[in-house]
């Protein structure tokens, strides 16, 4: 499973609009990408300056999400990315800036030694275990 | 082909350091040079996996050098493109204007506002330059086919036209690496963890493991030599 298929089934269908989807997971989530989404105001955003933390069990973010996705809010970034490395899953960990952010960025995380951060054309691979934070 | 296959190194000597992005594998530059996505009568395949290592460093300098590009990519400099971008207006039958003076409003003006800026600016494209004696790959297929095919390249990696990776001379070392596992059991390219011999403590990560390897669709989960 490679990182489009990992958000688009784990989240990524869930937000974008029925019409839209096309079996392809690269595809819808370069869509996914591109649209606004509409936010608990009713007004609609595009995917920026956020981050999202996507796991098999949960998907927590910083978007005001709508709620029919059972996207977790309110969470400390950091606190999450640790129980999520420690739960042993595949995970997905998004860091949204200004500039669009395409499939192509997108790698999921198999092991707290091989942690990706993605964000727009940029993929930084770090060993989590030998981070301060990794143990309490 | 009516020969045996063999197991050996291919090792091409730098001149230049080389900026490699992605694993670089040998049956990749193969198909690249070669123009075409099978390259299974030069090197052994098995379902899609080739027996093929990525590119590895030899004795690199732990210096590394950033290698900063900026792309100038200004439309309102090639008249032929502002038939591919949406001009930054709000009357789009408009005629097009080659020679629109800022005075006279923005009527199919390309120039670069804040709102083009990102497709159409400076766009800076920041590389690492390994430095380093040379570059190996370790393969099993025909040697002596596979160096007929590489002897004539003459650049490796990314940037080539100005200048990195520039080959010095295109070696054939007799080995024994099968381009897929090493002396440690560590693996030599991306290789799918369904289908990796051993059930080892190795680090998985995502990574395209078939051609082309660009396509996110081949990506997987995958034991790699290291990430990259």
């Amino acid at each position: 499973m490679n990182g489009a298929d990992f958000l688009m089934q784990h989240i990524g269908y869930r937000l974008l609009p029925k019409a839209m989807h096309t079996g392809d997971a690269v595809t819808d989530a370069n869509a996914l990408f591109s649209i606004s989404l509409p936010l608990h105001t009713g007004k609609t955003l595009r995917l920026s300056s956020c981050w999202w933390v996507i796991t098999p069990d949960a998907t927590y973010t910083s978007v005001k999400a709508i709620p029919e996705t059972g996207a977790i809010q309110g969470q400390l970034r950091q606190a999450v990315i640790l129980s999520s490395l420690k739960t042993g899953l595949p995970l997905l960990i998004l860091a949204i800036g200004k500039s669009p952010i395409y499939a192509r960025d997108l790698f999921v995380t198999y092991d707290p030694r091989a942690t990706r951060y993605c964000s727009d054309r940029s993929l930084r691979t770090v060993d989590s275990t030998l981070e301060k934070w990794w143990t309490p | 082909m009516g020969q045996a296959l063999q197991t050996f190194t291919r090792r091409a000597t730098l001149k230049t350091p080389v900026i490699m992005r992605g694993y670089l594998t040998l049956d990749a530059l193969l198909m690249a040079e070669l123009v075409t996505g099978d390259v299974s009568h030069l090197l052994k395949r098995d379902a899609q996996l080739y027996y093929a290592s990525a590119a590895f460093l030899v004795d690199p300098l732990e210096e590394k050098q950033k290698a900063s590009f900026v792309a100038s990519m200004r439309p309102e400099h090639h008249p032929e493109l502002r038939e591919l971008i949406a001009p930054n207006t709000h009357t789009p039958n408009a005629p097009p204007l080659l020679h629109t003076h800022r005075s006279r409003g923005n009527v199919n003006d390309v120039a670069i506002g804040r709102a083009r800026r990102k497709e159409a600016g400076n766009i800076l494209n920041q590389y690492v330059a390994h430095a380093a004696a040379a570059v190996e790959w370790y393969a099993t297929g025909h040697a002596e086919q596979v160096w007929q095919v590489v002897q004539d390249i003459a650049f490796i990696g990314k940037k080539r036209s100005a200048g990195y990776g520039e080959i010095d001379a295109w070696q054939v070392i007799p080995g024994h690496l099968d381009g897929l596992t090493d002396d440690f059991g560590e693996p030599l390219r991306p290789v799918p963890v369904e289908r990796w011999p051993t059930s080892a403590t190795l680090i998985p990560s995502e990574a395209a493991w078939c051609a082309p390897y660009w396509d996110i669709r081949n990506r997987t989960k995958c034991y790699t030599p290291e990430p990259r």
